[in-house]
């Protein structure tokens, strides 16, 4: 017994009063397995993962600080304190080494002028 | 056509025995286990060298992390090789703690219950196998994460909504759902937005339940119940079985989202916040698990304690004024929303707007007065399952990396919350503590969430938040309050307030359908 694995066609209106989507669209493919772990991009990572805590004041500010990428990965693989650690089926090595090479190389924005 | 010549492919070396083993299981036994999972799954998908265990290691709890350290890692990919690991298991009695995405902070994290068991994680099993843009339901793999999904429903330009734990980047709903973990949309019960699973049981015999047993059902995802008894339940908060799909319904993105903030300046006023509104929620006019945050959570999402306090112990009342004087927060801060269209939208305002006039207190924050300012603008995420980490900012406010959850239930009494509210900040007070808390509101209750905060680098002071959390477990079960949920840590002692039948029937199904006990012992305090 296979599971369901295509979506049902679309069969009426009914009910779309609070839902944009027309009834007779094409249902999306679903999504395909891609290996868990690996990312698109450094910058896919570090947009996705770690900015929301290292550019928003809850973790701290990373760029501009020539971090060396060993140091990087091992705090990411380990965690420390409120960091919390990623396995290898978080962010495979390549992915990581990546994205420690990208906050090591970046560079602090310059806060936003003062209108 | 000539043959091109390969490259040899290099072969990871097969694992050394692990360094810690499963109570009961010899070396020798684990040897050979190791051996058969590397056959089935091959050398790169079983890890026991210390680089790759160490993640699956990283606990907030008040414990050693040697008592929940794994002896090896092993990824599955297909519901049969998970079945295959299960009679290898079953022949050497190899116990298996299986993890999503690991994301359960402050409840153990990826950890296992007790140390030696072998870490299952399925975070490789990550397909979005089914969206239905029609029925607003989706079917999915315990390896997909909410960050996944909302990816996937905007790169489809699908008009639905998530509800997500304050984690949402990185955690996933089929381990957060399992765990009855909750969010704060109107879909913020996940458990209740849950619809048809796929369990592989010890055995190896794959369940799939509701109507999903029924050959060629379309009804999988959309009628929760199927026939005879319902089992969805035991397969949450268990160790009955391993769930490999989960369905669960979605939200329509609702035409009008207005989320605001109601602030309340005294601690006692938490009385008449629930007086006020719970009668608002169990209308359903205020429709989203909606959120009472004291003082020190609202302050922990924008700075650390230490910009208006250095010292030790529990923070003066003194400092929580100035914070809330200087900061512009609330003793209480209440986040809620309203979703619909324009004319539903606007009934509902009137009426919320006049039940707080009524009341005499509490002063009303739009999102146009937030003007985009934490921590208004991730509770306003929040409450849209939006993508957030914001609240990580609660584990800065003292430092040091402990948390764990204290999260009682309550009924949504005024009186009730008084009553919690000063035994937890009492009890908490007597070991240097914070009452750093919140309460989400469900359809009746309350999930009462204390977040104990301590130095986990600091041994005195993990000492003292572990004695804390045992005696905040005891002194509320003397008045007849339990925990909806619970750290790895403290398992067994939550499970006993439920009373010795509740535990007897918990092992009943465990020796039914588990024999050799190998999946997640302990889990709930739940054994052969």
């Amino acid at each position: 017994m296979n599971p369901r694995i295509l979506p049902l066609v679309p069969v009426g209106a009914a009910l779309l009063t609070l839902l944009a989507v027309s009834a007779g669209a094409a249902p999306p493919p679903p999504s395909r397995q891609t290996p868990s772990g690996q990312w698109a991009s450094a910058q896919v990572v570090w947009e996705k993962t770690c900015a929301r805590c290292h550019t928003t004041g809850v973790g701290p500010e990373l760029r501009g600080r020539a971090l060396p990428p060993e140091y990087i990965t091992s705090v990411v693989r380990n965690g420390l304190l409120a960091m919390p650690a990623f396995p290898h089926t978080a962010i495979d090595d390549a992915s990581l080494e990546s994205v420690a090479r990208f906050v090591s190389t970046s560079k602090l924005p310059k806060p936003a002028a003062k209108r | 056509m000539p043959s091109k010549k390969q490259a040899p492919v290099a072969t990871p070396a097969t694992p050394a025995d692990p360094a810690v083993l499963p109570a009961g299981v010899s070396a020798a036994d684990m040897h050979a286990a190791i051996a058969k999972f590397v056959a089935i799954l091959g050398p790169q998908n079983v890890v026991t060298d210390a680089d790759h265990i160490a993640p699956y290691t990283k606990v907030m709890i008040a414990e050693s992390e040697d008592l929940h350290r794994p002896s090896a890692v092993i990824y599955a990919r297909e519901v049969t090789e998970i079945q295959q690991i299960l009679k290898v298991c079953n022949e050497y009695k190899v116990p298996i703690w299986t993890i999503s995405t690991g994301r359960n902070f402050g409840y153990g994290s990826a950890a296992p219950q007790s140390a030696g068991q072998v870490v299952l994680d399925l975070k490789h099993m990550n397909r979005i196998l089914e969206v239905d843009p029609v029925l607003c339901t989706a079917l999915v793999e315990p390896g997909v994460t909410y960050q996944q999904l909302k990816d996937y429903l905007d790169e489809n330009d699908i008009p639905l909504w998530l509800s997500c734990p304050a984690p949402s980047a990185i955690a996933g709903p089929l381990g957060n759902t399992v765990d009855r973990g909750v969010g704060y949309t109107p879909y913020g019960e996940h458990f209740m937005m849950q619809c048809g699973m796929e369990v592989v049981l010890a055995d190896g015999d794959v369940l799939r339940t509701g109507m999903g047993g029924v050959e060629g059902t379309s009804a999988w995802q959309v009628f929760k119940w199927g026939y005879g008894p319902y089992l969805d339940g035991i397969f949450t908060q268990s160790n009955y079985g391993i769930v490999t799909k989960m369905g669960m319904w979605l939200m329509p993105k609702p035409p009008v989202y207005k989320p605001f903030c109601i602030r309340y300046d005294k601690d006692e006023d938490i009385h008449d916040i629930v007086e006020t509104l719970r009668p608002l929620r169990i209308a359903n006019v205020i429709p989203n698990a909606m959120v009472f945050a004291n003082v020190m959570w609202e302050a922990a999402a924008i700075m650390p304690r230490s910009k208006y306090y250095d010292g030790i112990g529990v923070t003066p009342d003194s400092v929580l004024e100035e914070i809330k004087a200087k900061e512009g927060l609330g003793a209480w801060n209440v986040y809620a929303a309203l979703y619909g269209t324009k004319e539903q939208v606007e009934v509902n305002w009137q009426i919320i707007t006049g039940a707080i006039k009524a009341s005499g207190k509490g002063t009303i924050i739009t999102e146009e007065e937030a003007a985009g300012t934490q921590p208004f603008d991730y509770r306003a995420k929040l409450m849209r399952g939006d993508m957030t980490l914001q609240e990580f900012g609660l584990y800065r406010w003292r430092g040091g990396g402990g948390s764990m959850w204290f999260a009682p239930v309550t009924a949504a009494k005024g009186s009730e919350t008084v009553e919690q509210t000063r035994l937890a900040k009492e009890i908490l007070g007597q070991y240097g503590l914070d009452y750093v808390a919140e309460y989400i509101v469900g359809m009746r209750d309350m999930h009462h969430v204390v977040d104990v905060l301590y130095d986990r680098s600091d041994p005195d002071e993990m000492a003292r938040a572990h004695e804390c959390f045992a005696k905040l477990l005891s002194e509320f079960g003397k008045r007849g309050y339990a925990v909806y949920r619970v750290n790895t840590a403290f398992m067994d002692q939550a499970a006993d307030l439920f009373g010795p039948v509740k535990r007897k029937i918990d092992q009943t199904l465990k020796r039914a359908l588990d024999p050799n006990g190998i999946l997640a012992p302990g889990k709930s305090g739940i054994r052969i």
